[in-house]
């Protein structure tokens, strides 16, 4: 396990970077491409846009559902991290507090990018369960 | 089940459940992956995150809820949530002797190092297994 598996992890530019391919990574099979491009596609103009036009689905006593403006931001970075090839997450998650969490898992290595309804965004990497890394991007 | 006042300390081999909201896609049923946000603390988490005791309830009883879509329940141990370093206390309310809680889950230390790791830790080793989705029948 090495931070390479790590997809997401960000340089010293923050958000700009999330995505950014890593240095000696090999690149991405074409097939790979489409296939990221079309999960992420399906991130922003299906569950995002599902979530933007029916807020209840997502409501519980004392949870909020993600606010438009997190839903803006989310889809926004989502754009963000397709266009740069970037893997997409397993995981596209309400954080029951207005917010949206990405996360991503493979192997023994866990990434997490939340975006808080304050519009703060911050990324999250784990190792065999240790948070290692953590850094805002926004 | 067994019938008390639940205030007995929980003993290892005992079970308890985590009600898990079904539309927020937290338990992914194709992968059998759990998130970690199942297991966030919220703002009525003050004295720590809510369990309920499998010895009081039923799976069944333990995911009811108003959310129309329903919800998962997850099952841990007593013993591995204490093996890992966590603990289980009882905390009875009105109508529900099963309820406990997980004190070092808690609101105000929602952000810190520790809450992330033991949210994740939760969620991906200790859980042994996700029942559901249990979902209200319309009246």
């Amino acid at each position: 396990m090495t931070r390479l598996d790590a997809a997401w992890i960000p340089n010293e530019n923050g958000l700009a970077a999330v995505g950014a391919e890593l240095p000696g990574e090999a690149a991405l099979s074409s097939d790979k491409v489409d296939h990221n491009r079309i999960v992420w596609d399906r991130v922003i103009d299906r569950k995002l846009s599902d979530w933007a036009s029916d807020p209840d689905q997502l409501a519980d006593d004392g949870i909020l559902p993600p606010s438009p403006q997190s839903i803006a931001l989310a889809s926004r970075i989502g754009r963000l991290m397709r266009d740069r090839d970037s893997a997409p997450p397993t995981s596209v998650i309400p954080n029951g507090e207005g917010g949206i969490v990405f996360e991503r898992a493979c192997g023994q290595v866990f990434e997490a990018i939340e975006i808080e309804d304050d519009g703060t965004v911050e990324y999250r990497l784990f190792e065999d369960y240790r948070l290692v890394h953590r850094q805002a991007l926004a | 089940m067994s019938y008390g006042d639940g205030t007995e300390r929980l003993d290892d081999d005992e079970l308890i459940y985590r009600r898990v909201l079904a539309s927020h896609g937290l338990f992914n049923s194709e992968t059998g992956k759990l998130s970690p946000e199942a297991f966030r603390p919220f703002k009525y988490d003050e004295t720590g995150i809510s369990v309920d005791r499998a010895k009081y309830c039923t799976v069944r009883e333990a995911a009811e809820g108003r959310n129309p879509k329903g919800y998962f329940v997850a099952v841990l141990r007593v013993g591995d949530i204490r093996r890992a370093g966590l603990e289980v206390v009882p905390r009875p309310v009105a109508g529900k002797p099963g309820h406990a809680e997980m004190p070092a889950l808690n609101y105000a230390d929602r952000r810190s190092a520790e809450t992330q790791q033991r949210k994740l830790l939760l969620a991906r080793q200790l859980t042994l297994r996700v029942e559901g989705p249990f979902i209200r029948a319309e009246a």
